[in-house]
C-alpha cells in the first residue's frame, strides 16, 4: 500500500494561488495577462488533458471577447455595468482555475495538515473544508428539491413566472431545512470523530517539503519572472 | 468492574427543545457485548446512543438526572472528543457521516484527528484493508460507493482508530438486501474480535444471530431485555404485539395482494421496448416491456445500482427514455402528460414539503376551497395528524413526515403512485399503516409502483413485480405469474 504523499505539497500550491492571486492584478499589459493565462492553462492541461485545457481556453477567449464587444458595441446600461464585471471575471479565472486544482489534487488530509504547517487557524480551515466538501451534496440537494418541485408542477418555468417569490420560495424552505439538518448531523459526526480546533492533528501520509517541490517552486519563479518582465515590456 | 463498558444507573435525559428523552434506564454493558436497541419509532433508541458516544449532554443540550458512565467516564462531566478514542459511530446516513472525499482519505480521518502518529495509523490501515477485505474500495471516491459499502467504509474508518466501542444507528435503513448481507458479515468478525456492539434497529432480521441481549425501548424507558436466544424464540404474534419487526423472515407468509380496483375509472400503462442509460454511459436496462392494470401494485426490486430508480423516473417522466414508448390508456404520453398523472413519494420525504404549514402542504396545487380543506382535513385524521395542521412540517418527526408524504398521495388525483423506498427507518406499526394505505389506494384504481428492499413490507402488499437483473433486462412477473415463493427466491431468503 502506498503512503506516498500527493506532489507538490499543498503548501507550494497554496503559496501558486497566493502569487498567482497578486500578479492576476498586477499586470497591465494585455500579452502578459494572456501568457499567464496560458501557463495555468498549461497545468491544466498537465493535470486534466486536452480536453479541460481547450475548454478553458476557449472559457476565458469567449469572457474576453464579450468584455471588448459590450465596449465597442454601446448597449445601454449593459455596456456601463457588464464590462468591468466581466473584466474582474476574467481576472479571477485563472485563480479559480489553481484553486481547484489544488482542492482536486490535493487529498484533504494533506491540505488540512498543511494549512495546520503553515499556522492556519483551525477554526478557519475546517469551516472551509466543509464548504469545499458539502458544494457537491448541495447541489444534489437541489436537483432533488427541484424534482420534487417538478412532479407537482411548482418548479421555476415559464408558467409559474408570475408567480416568482413564491416559486423561489419552495425551492429555499427545503432547501434550508435539509441544509440545517446535513450540517447538524455532519458536524455530530466530526465530533464522535475526533475532529477538534483544540486538538492536533496528524497525517497518514508522510507530508514533507522534498526536493521535487524546491524544482517546482524554481520553476514558478521562473516563470513569474518571464512574465513581469514581458509586462515590464507593456506590449 | 473493568470489563464494564456502559454504565447507566437511573439515567434520564430530556432535550432542551422539550423533544422526548429517555428516562430511567438502569443498564449496565459488558466488554465484548453485542447488544441490540430495538421498539416503535420515538421510543429512545437514538438518544440512548448519543448518550454512549458522548453527544449528549455536550452537542444536544438538555437536563441529565442520574448517572452514565462510558468507558469509566461521566457522560455529564466530559465532551464529545474526549469519547472518539473509545468510541466509534457509525450514522443512519452515509452522505453525511463523511468528511472527506475518498475511501483512502476517510479510513485514517479520525486516528488522525486523534493524533495518531503516521506510522500507527499506517499500520492500522493495513490491518483493517486486511481484516476486514475491502481493497477493492480503496480507489475509489465515496460518490462511487453503493450503500452497503459506504457502511462498510463508515465501520473501517473506526475499527483503523481501534476503538472499543461500536456504536450503530440504523445502520440497515439504506441498504438492499446484499448490503445487509455484508454488514451482518461484518458485524460478525468484529464480535469475533471481542468488540463491543451496540446496534439501534428496526429491522432485526440480520442481527438474530448476533445479539447476545435484545433492549426493548418503550416511551424513553428500558420495556424489557431478553436475551439473544430467548428473543430468537419469540413467537410472530409476539413481534407483531409489541410493534416490533420480524426476526425470521421465513415466517412471514408471502401473500400476494388481491386488490380489486374500483370500476369508476380504469387507468392502463404500456410500456414498449423501453431502454435508458445516463449520458456516456451504457444502456441501465435495455428492451423493457410490460403493461399494468388499476389495481396493480408494482413492486420493483433489484440490487442497488441496477436502475430501479431510474425506471421509475423514465416512467413518471422526470426523465426521457433512450428509446421505446410509454402509453397511458392506448395512447401515447409524453413526459408532461406522465408527469401530470403522477405522485411520486420520496425516499427522504424532507424535500417534499414546500409550504408553511400541514394543512397549507395538503391543498397546494388544489383550487384553495372549503372541499379541500375538508378533504384535507379528513385525510390527515386518517394518518393520525390531526391537531399538527398549522405546524410546519419539517417540524414533525421522522414517523409523521412519512405519514405525511403518503397523505400528500392520497390527496392527489393522480392515477399513478411512484413509492421510492417508503418503509425506509419505519417501526413495524407506521410500515402496516403505508402498506395498507397502498392498498387502498390501489383498490380506489391507481396503479402503484413500489421500490423496496423490505421483504416484511413486500411479502404482502405486491400484486405483480418487475425484477430489474444484473445483466440489463427487467423481468416482469405479472398478477397471474406471481406467486407467494417467488419474492422469497428473489429476496435470496437463507434457509
Amino acid at each position: 500500500m502506498n503512503f506516498k504523499a500527493s506532489k507538490p505539497d499543498a503548501r507550494i500550491l497554496i503559496l501558486q494561488i497566493v502569487a498567482a492571486s497578486i500578479l492576476s492584478f498586477y499586470f497591465k499589459s494585455q500579452l502578459a495577462t494572456f501568457c499567464f493565462f496560458l501557463v495555468i492553462d498549461f497545468l491544466i492541461f498537465f493535470w486534466y488533458g486536452a480536453k479541460v485545457f481547450f475548454q478553458r481556453l476557449v472559457a476565458y477567449a469567449c469572457l474576453n471577447a464579450l468584455t471588448w464587444g459590450l465596449l465597442i458595441v454601446e448597449i445601454p446600461v449593459l455596456s456601463v455595468v457588464l464590462p468591468s464585471f466581466l473584466m474582474m471575471i476574467v481576472r479571477v479565472f485563472p485563480i479559480y482555475l489553481l484553486l481547484k486544482l489544488l482542492m482536486d489534487k490535493t487529498p484533504m488530509d494533506e491540505l488540512l495538515y498543511s494549512l495546520d504547517a503553515i499556522h492556519i487557524p483551525k477554526s478557519l480551515s475546517i469551516p472551509l473544508m466543509v464548504v469545499y466538501r458539502y458544494v457537491p451534496t448541495i447541489l444534489q440537494e437541489f436537483c432533488y428539491v427541484n424534482e420534487s418541485l417538478k412532479m407537482r408542477g411548482l418548479n421555476l418555468s415559464v408558467r409559474n413566472l408570475k408567480h416568482l417569490i413564491p416559486t423561489i420560495e419552495n425551492y429555499m424552505v427545503p432547501l434550508l431545512f435539509r441544509s440545517e439538518k446535513l450540517s447538524e448531523e455532519l458536524s455530530a459526526a466530526s465530533l464522535c470523530k475526533g475532529l477538534s480546533v483544540e486538538r492536533n492533528r496528524s497525517c497518514c501520509t508522510e507530508v514533507k517539503l522534498t526536493l521535487a517541490d524546491f524544482l517546482y517552486l524554481l520553476g514558478m519563479a521562473v516563470v513569474i519572472c518571464g512574465l513581469l518582465y514581458l509586462d515590464f515590456l507593456n506590449f | 468492574m473493568q470489563n464494564e463498558k456502559v454504565i447507566c444507573n437511573k439515567f434520564s435525559f430530556a432535550y432542551d427543545s422539550n423533544t422526548f428523552g429517555i428516562h430511567d434506564i438502569d443498564l449496565t454493558i459488558q466488554e465484548g457485548e453485542f447488544i441490540v436497541l430495538t421498539g416503535k419509532s420515538g421510543c429512545g433508541k437514538t438518544t440512548l446512543t448519543r448518550c454512549i458516544n458522548g453527544l449528549i449532554p455536550d452537542f444536544f443540550e438538555g437536563t441529565i438526572t442520574g448517572s452514565c458512565r462510558v468507558c469509566g467516564m461521566d457522560i455529564s462531566e466530559h465532551e464529545t472528543g474526549d469519547y472518539s478514542s473509545y468510541v466509534g459511530s457509525v450514522f443512519q446516513d452515509p452522505r453525511s457521516q463523511f468528511f472527506t472525499l475518498h475511501v483512502k482519505t476517510e479510513i485514517p480521518f479520525p486516528s488522525e484527528n486523534l493524533g495518531t502518529p503516521s506510522p500507527v495509523i499506517q499500520d492500522r490501515f493495513r490491518n483493517t484493508v486486511k481484516q476486514l477485505n475491502i481493497s477493492n474500495l480503496l480507489k475509489k471516491s465515496i460518490f462511487e460507493l453503493s450503500s452497503g459499502e459506504k457502511q462498510k467504509v463508515a465501520i473501517a474508518s473506526i475499527y483503523t482508530a481501534n476503538v472499543q466501542i461500536y456504536v450503530l444507528d440504523e445502520p440497515s435503513a439504506n441498504l438492499d438486501w446484499e448490503g445487509t448481507k455484508q454488514l451482518k458479515k461484518l458485524l460478525g468478525q468484529l464480535k469475533e474480535q471481542g468488540c463491543t456492539i451496540i446496534i439501534s434497529e428496526h429491522k432485526l432480521y440480520y442481527l438474530k444471530d448476533l445479539a447476545d441481549r435484545v433492549v426493548i425501548l418503550k416511551d424513553g424507558q428500558i420495556n424489557t431485555i431478553l436475551s439473544g436466544n430467548e428473543f430468537k424464540a419469540q413467537s410472530t404474534n409476539w413481534f407483531h404485539d409489541n410493534g416490533l419487526r420480524q426476526v425470521n423472515l421465513k415466517d412471514i407468509v408471502c401473500n400476494p395482494a388481491s386488490v380489486k380496483a374500483a370500476t369508476r375509472e380504469q387507468v392502463s400503462v404500456r410500456a414498449e421496448n423501453l431502454s435508458f442509460g445516463y449520458q456516456s454511459k451504457q444502456l441501465l436496462w435495455k428492451d423493457v416491456s410490460f403493461e399494468c392494470q388499476s389495481g396493480d401494485i408494482v413492486g420493483i426490486v433489484g440490487k442497488n445500482g441496477t436502475g430501479k430508480s431510474s425506471l421509475i423516473r423514465v416512467l413518471m417522466g422526470l426523465e426521457k427514455p433512450k428509446s421505446g414508448k410509454i402509453s397511458i390508456a392506448g395512447k401515447y404520453a409524453s413526459k408532461q402528460q406522465r408527469r401530470h398523472k403522477s405522485f411520486y413519494v420520496m425516499q427522504d420525504v424532507d424535500y417534499q414539503f414546500f409550504a408553511g404549514s400541514v394543512i397549507s402542504e395538503m391543498v397546494t396545487g388544489f383550487e384553495k376551497n372549503p372541499t379541500a380543506y375538508e378533504r384535507a382535513r379528513e385525510i390527515l385524521r386518517k394518518f393520525s395528524l390531526e391537531g399538527y395542521e398549522n405546524v410546519h412540517p419539517s417540524t414533525l418527526s421522522g414517523g409523521q413526515k412519512q405519514r405525511l408524504s403518503i397523505a400528500l398521495s392520497c390527496m392527489s388525483d393522480a392515477p399513478f403512485l411512484y413509492f421510492d423506498e417508503p418503509t425506509s427507518g419505519l417501526d413495524a406499526e407506521n410500515m402496516k399503516l403505508v402498506s395498507e394505505t397502498i392498498t387502498e389506494q390501489a383498490a380506489a384504481g391507481k396503479i402503484a409502483f413500489v421500490i423496496t428492499h423490505d421483504y416484511e413490507f413486500a411479502a404482502s402488499l405486491f400484486t405483480s413485480l418487475l425484477v430489474v437483473q444484473d445483466d440489463h433486462s427487467i423481468k416482469r412477473i405479472s398478477p397471474d405469474e406471481y406467486r407467494s415463493e417467488t419474492l422469497s427466491k428473489i429476496f435470496e431468503l437463507e434457509e
